[in-house]
């Protein structure tokens, strides 16, 4: 582990160099290989190592499942898609309904260190419904 | 290994293929595209025989590796065929090896078609066009016609099926409930649990409509695959995906939100409207769409092509192609499931009022 620079600086300093001094040159495949780079280390320095909020995901499945918090957020996700494939929340229940606020909670959680754009055009709806 | 060690081969292949004397044969290199196979650009000229001159041809073969869904070359090369007789235009299928003992692996040889495929340059020149005035509703008319092209291939029945395509499996009123099946097998093959497509496919399956007709479907109509030179269209590609289906489930991956490549307010592949590509498709096969069931067939798109992104997560994380527009396609999935947390949300949301009069004439705006 390292104290000065410290993981987060150091890849700061790499997407920041990477932006500032390479990409500026780069062009045509190179070009989109560099974006595609500078983007997958934006997305790592966005989600840091965020445990806190892995925990707070963990223990909100573990109410929905009315069962104690898993180890791991795999194993806990695992636990929560048999239950749904198994049709544990029963459609117009409260259940289903705290159910589907978790997964859009969750899910905008992830879009947002992915791709926020994305979730602002979504939100725009500029699209109309038949 | 690359197909250019194996240009004497590919030269004798031809001229068998044809029967006539192979003049020349450039393999001028990889064209782009294409994750799930390589397509490389011949130039040929021959003589004698009844492709006489010179041809521009694409020599397809399988990548590195595959994607649990996708069709082998062989049978590609039957579903093209099918396409083309129907009508439909696609680069006309020319010959095939399917014994892999030519370039190492099966492969098929089609007529190149001119124009672009990449969304961004489509939708960049389209915009061009109309601000120039150059052409009027570019994207409107191309969507009309694309209507008309699905059409064509949807005149296709298992009933009336040519005898190549004996390998596709058979659809038929339970269509749906197969498909919610492999889906969730699909979903087991998956490192990962997906809680958000676990809860889309009860609704898909819980929602299904009836389905009233199956036709042979393309089942990756999209832009990408959609070979376009200014504002014309010259051919549809990529018929990997090709099967039995039913016919409004092309027309829903059309429209799924997915495909819009950012123009998400045109909601036919983000070039034009509904409306435009409906009034295309019922000018050739008589039948109009029902918007809903379109409509439902975007929430399986969206599941579907989540799937898909997920896989070609895999092909980098796990199987052999350590590349990184493939790991970051994986990361699409997650803009998939929030298109059908809220997507599911509107579809069972009670239908809204019409609008004023007065409020009419605004885009963008809440619907």
């Amino acid at each position: 582990m390292l104290d000065r620079p410290d993981d987060a600086t150091l890849l700061a300093l790499a997407l920041e160099t990477l932006q500032e001094r390479l990409l500026p040159h780069l062009k045509g495949e190179d070009k989109l290989t560099g974006l595609l780079i500078a983007r997958a280390l934006a997305i790592v320095q966005s989600d840091g190592s965020d445990d806190h909020a892995r925990q707070q995901s963990i223990a909100e499945i573990a109410r929905l499942l009315d069962a104690a918090p898993e180890k791991s957020l795999a194993d806990a996700k695992r636990h929560l898609a048999a239950a749904i494939r198994n049709r544990r929340f029963a459609a117009g229940t409260p259940e289903a309904v705290r159910l589907r606020d978790h997964l859009l909670h969750d899910t905008a959680a992830r879009l947002r260190l992915v791709n926020l754009k994305y979730m602002a055009a979504r939100q725009r709806r500029a699209e109309s419904s038949v | 290994m690359s197909i250019l060690q194996h240009r004497t081969a590919l030269i004798d292949f031809i001229a068998r293929e044809t029967g006539s004397k192979v003049i020349e044969l450039e393999i001028e290199g990889k064209l782009g595209g294409g994750a799930i196979q390589e397509n490389w650009s011949l130039s040929l000229v021959l003589e004698g025989g009844p492709h006489a001159g010179k041809l521009a041809l694409v020599l397809r073969t399988d990548a590195a590796t595959g994607i649990a869904e996708s069709r082998s070359r062989v049978q590609e090369f039957a579903l093209i065929k099918a396409a083309h007789d129907a009508g439909m235009t696609v680069p006309e299928p020319l010959w095939l090896d399917e014994s892999g003992t030519v370039i190492g692996k099966p492969f098929t040889i089609l007529r190149r078609l001119s124009g672009v495929a990449e969304p961004r340059l489509v939708l960049g020149r389209l915009s061009d066009l109309a601000e120039s005035g150059e052409v009027e509703e570019p994207g409107e008319v191309l969507v009309r016609h694309l209507g008309q092209e699905l059409a064509r291939l949807h005149q296709v029945t298992p009933a009336q099926a040519p005898a190549g395509l004996g390998f596709l499996s058979t659809a038929g009123h339970d269509l749906i409930r197969q498909r919610v099946a492999d889906y969730r097998r699909w979903l087991d093959r998956l490192p990962e649990a997906q809680p958000v497509l676990e809860w889309a496919l009860n609704w898909i399956e819980d929602r299904a409509p009836e389905v009233e007709r199956v036709t042979l479907c393309h089942r990756d109509f999209r832009l990408g695959n959609i070979m376009i030179e200014d504002s014309e269209l010259r051919g549809i590609l990529d018929f990997e995906f090709a099967g039995w289906s039913d016919p409004d489930e092309d027309l829903g991956w059309f429209c799924a939100r997915c495909w819009r490549f950012g123009a998400y307010d045109k909601e036919a592949g983000g070039l034009g409207s509904k409306a435009s590509l409906f009034s295309g498709y019922a000018e050739v096969s008589g039948r109009q769409p029902d918007p809903r069931r379109v409509r439902y067939w975007e929430i399986v798109a969206a599941l579907r092509w989540a799937l898909i992104a997920l896989d070609q997560g895999e092909r980098c994380l796990a199987g052999g192609e350590r590349k990184i527009e493939l790991a970051l396609t994986a990361l699409r999935a997650i803009e998939c499931e929030y298109d059908l947390l809220l997507e599911i949300d509107d579809y069972d949301a009670p239908p809204k009022p019409p609008r004023h009069k007065h409020a009419e004439g605004t885009q963008g705006g809440e619907n």
